[in-house]
């Protein structure tokens, strides 16, 4: 029975944390709660959420994925140059989406060919990315902004169904479908096992190098869905400045969710959670005119008692 | 004569759990002692309450007839060393460095390497062994990391000299070196505490012997005058049936042939064998004569440069662990916690493992997953509080039950097992050479057993080939299938005999 209480407290501790963060937000500033601003919350979460996602695939298989936000700015800058190119319409900017996919699912199994077949340690091969990808996108604007002239490509991302933001949507179906691949499919288990023991996972005759090339496809996947979002609702990238930080605040959002950095652990809902955590302090940050130049440490701080809690626990 | 170091009363808990129940010994200057008993049955957690890296939560440490207070540098202080089972090298670093890590020697500021490098050659000479101080542990064979060790205590002034399962990566030449280091210690009036599954060592070795049984001392006393079967009577608490079941009958039929195989490292050359449909084929050799490397060659782990496989009679090409398990061909690694099991994964999914395809469809299937597992959990008597539990925290006998219910489960039909009853207590091996029997009887599978264990081989095989240098050497069964044949072949020098010292 405590034992059966323990591990129930175990997995939805971080949902009673978020809860425990909007009440005291709440009560603070009556204003975080109104529903206008909960929804704002969640929209902004999701475009780090999404990537949050993608990113929990490759640290548990053993990875790290430090390319993701420049790839966020690369990739939106793809999809605002293509659909520019192609033009107004549903067609044409479905090409251009599609384009995108194409475009990252190469780029993540390009990082993943280098991590596994050429050994070189992820940490390096993303970082290496993360320099490649920006210093693209800043050559193509001359340091600019790329400006979407497509209005089909530039409306969705500030659409609203039933009353909720698109982003919101596909965050949380991404989530779910995230989910059921991690925890209920082959594959999800050939993640597990890859990252918390590759050399058993060798010999159990698992591809292990499919299997972490995959999550490399399946976060710049996941970087493209947010860059696509991203892209449409500002109608712009910015060269220099969108989706710089990413990398570690999606990291962060894992890390907070449960996700060990040594591989092998960790959970989407953890992920989702820890990404909303995030967002919430964020939110609240404002609302309280905290200095901006000291939110970062706030989230710093956030990070490293998340994880001290979860090593206090054990 | 006075006792040197003692428990009195010791008792010890692990997550509420007791694992020792009043534990009352002493240990008395220059004797050699024995400590036996099963996985779990608290050998390895006294040792280190003895060392300090523990703290009993009941219970006094004597030394010298004082009460003390132990932690780990405090008993080093005292001369209490413990060499730990899995081993404290940092294997980044080179033989010198470590034997005086801590300890380093200096001049002034800086450190005096040649000094260090001096010394370490004058106690490697002590030992009459051959290592180079400056080579890097990675390096070593594990044999000469288990010799680094007991140089790097002995570096130190040590009165009581701990040794948890000193000779399980050993081979007898190696462990009969041991035993010489081990009584010339005796003679300069240390203690050694030797701990062991192999009982027949420590009958050569100890002079008195304490059974630890279920976290309580159940013997201690003479060593002389006791059987190997006495002490694992005494380790189990009961009779023993025979060790072994009756070998098996193999059929005439060749199952798997293979033709002058050499690995593209160049460890293993030239070797060619064939084993017959439901026969126990036996690998015997020194550490690094090639058997593991050859049984990872025929799985795909190892890159093979020349030579053929023939599988039920057809020519194959196995190039990585999915082609063998496809061809029904599955591997036992030596190594159990890091090649074998996953450690942090659940039970019922280390069983499952390798057969995932038949448990998903486009979703896994829980269930059915779990329901196999127990159907396992129940032939193989595997003990685990719920299918959930991870697999790292089952004893080295389960975990090992575990890995060969994973290879079962995918159908195969040769089985390689690597040093199957490593790290196992003697009632799990026994079931594991039953669970063997039953696998030949009633699946009609085939094993091929790669051991440095020489009654196993001697009492579990029909036939043995004999490894040296990365050949196959020589084939001995029937009234040849003994220890001084083996032996004989596997060193390729005649008239040692690694007990008669």
């Amino acid at each position: 029975m405590r034992i059966k209480f323990r591990n129930f407290l175990g997995k939805y501790m971080i949902v009673l944390v978020l809860i425990g963060l909007m009440i005291f937000s709440g009560i603070i500033t009556p204003a975080f709660l109104k529903p206008r601003n909960i929804l704002n919350i969640f929209w902004q979460t999701s475009y780090v959420g999404i990537i949050a996602i993608g990113i929990t695939f490759v640290m548990i298989a053993g990875g790290i994925d430090l390319s993701v936000g420049s790839m966020l700015a690369l990739l939106g800058a793809f999809a605002i140059t293509t659909s520019n190119k192609l033009g107004n319409g549903v067609g044409p900017t479905l090409v251009s989406i599609l384009l995108t996919y194409a475009l990252a699912s190469l780029l993540g199994l390009g990082m993943g060919i280098l991590t596994t077949k050429g050994k070189i340690p992820a940490f390096i091969t993303t970082l290496g990315g993360m320099a490649i990808y920006r210093s693209l996108v800043l050559n193509f604007a001359n340091g600019g902004v790329y400006m979407s002239f497509s209005r089909t490509f530039s409306s969705f991302g500030m659409k609203f169904v039933a009353g909720l933001p698109l982003p919101m949507i596909v965050f949380i179906a991404y989530a779910v479908l995230a989910y059921i691949v991690l925890d209920k499919t082959r594959f999800g288990r050939y993640v597990y096992a890859v990252g918390a023991n590759e050399t058993a996972a060798v010999y159990s005759a698992i591809k292990v190098d499919t299997i972490r090339t995959i999550t490399y496809i399946i976060s710049g996947v996941s970087v493209a869905t947010s860059a696509i979002l991203l892209s449409s609702m500002m109608a712009s990238v910015s060269s220099s400045s969108t989706g710089s930080g990413f990398e570690l605040d999606a990291i962060a959002a894992a890390v907070i969710g449960g996700t060990s950095l040594s591989g092998g652990k960790g959970t989407i809902f953890g992920t989702f959670f820890g990404a909303l955590i995030l967002g919430v302090v964020n939110n609240m940050l404002v609302m309280l005119n905290v200095a901006v130049y000291l939110q970062g440490m706030v989230k710093g701080l956030i990070i490293i008692a998340a994880v001290l809690l979860q090593n206090l626990r054990k | 004569m006075r006792a040197i170091l003692s428990a009195r009363n010791v008792c010890m808990d692990f997550s509420n759990v007791r694992v020792l129940h009043n534990v009352d010994v002493d240990f008395e200057p220059a004797k050699i002692y024995g400590v036996v008993g099963e996985n779990g049955a608290g050998k390895s957690t006294l040792m280190r309450i003895l060392s300090g890296f523990l703290q009993p939560v009941e219970g006094e440490i004597y030394f010298e007839g004082n009460k003390v207070v132990l932690n780990p540098l405090r008993a080093k202080a005292l001369g209490i060393i413990l060499i730990p089972q899995e081993l404290n090298l940092v294997e980044s670093l080179r033989v010198y460095e470590n034997i005086f890590l801590g300890d380093e020697m200096t001049r002034g500021f800086f450190l005096s390497k040649r000094q260090m490098i001096e010394e370490t050659k004058h106690l490697i000479a002590q030992l009459d062994l051959s290592i180079d101080p400056t080579v890097y542990v990675s390096q070593l064979s594990p044999a000469q990391k288990q010799m680094v060790e007991i140089i790097k205590a002995i570096s130190k002034r040590v009165k009581v000299l701990i040794m948890d399962e000193p000779t399980s990566s050993l081979t007898d030449e190696e462990v009969l070196k041991l035993f010489q280091i081990v009584r010339n210690m005796k003679q300069k009036g240390i203690t050694v505490i030797f701990i062991s599954h192999r009982l027949k060592e420590v009958r050569q070795i100890a002079e008195e012997l304490i059974v630890l049984r279920d976290g309580r001392k159940v013997y201690q006393g003479e060593i002389r005058g006791l059987s190997e079967k006495q002490i694992a009577e005494l380790m189990v608490g009961r009779k023993l049936d025979e060790m072994f079941p009756e070998k098996p009958v193999p059929g005439t039929e060749i199952i798997l042939q293979v033709r002058d195989l050499s690995t593209a490292d160049g460890i293993v050359k030239e070797a060619s064998f064939e084993l017959h449909r439901g026969e126990i084929l036996g690998f015997y050799g020194l550490v690094g004569s090639g058997r593991t490397e050859l049984m990872e060659a025929l799985v795909g782990i190892r890159k093979v440069k020349a030579g053929e496989v023939y599988l039920f009679g057809k020519k194959v090409q196995i190039e990585n662990p999915q082609d063998a398990k496809k061809l029904g061909l599955v591997y036992l690694p030596e190594d159990r916690k890091n090649a074998g099991i996953i450690q942090i994964l659940e039970t019922f999914k280390n069983t499952t493992m390798m057969s995932l395809e038949k448990f998903s469809k486009l979703l896994m299937r829980v269930r059915k997953e779990v329901d196999t597992f127990k159907s396992y959990e129940k032939k193989f008597d595997i003990k685990v509080r719920s299918p959930w539990q991870t697999v790292g925290t089952l004893s080295g006998g389960n975990q090992q039950k575990v890995v060969i219910s994973k290879l079962v489960e995918t159908g195969a039909k040769i089985f390689l097992f690597d040093e199957p009853t490593r790290g196992v207590d003697v009632n799990a091996r026994h079931q594991i050479y039953q669970i063997m029997h039953q696998m030949i009887g009633e699946l009609g599978c085939t094993f091929v057993v790669v051991s440095s264990d020489l009654p196993e081989v001697i009492g579990l095989c029909n036939r043995v080939l004999i490894m040296r240098n990365g050949r196959i050497v020589a084939e001995v069964k029937g009234e040849d299938l003994n220890e001084k044949e083996l032996i004989y072949h596997a060193t390729g020098v005649k008239e040692v005999d690694a007990y008669q010292v």
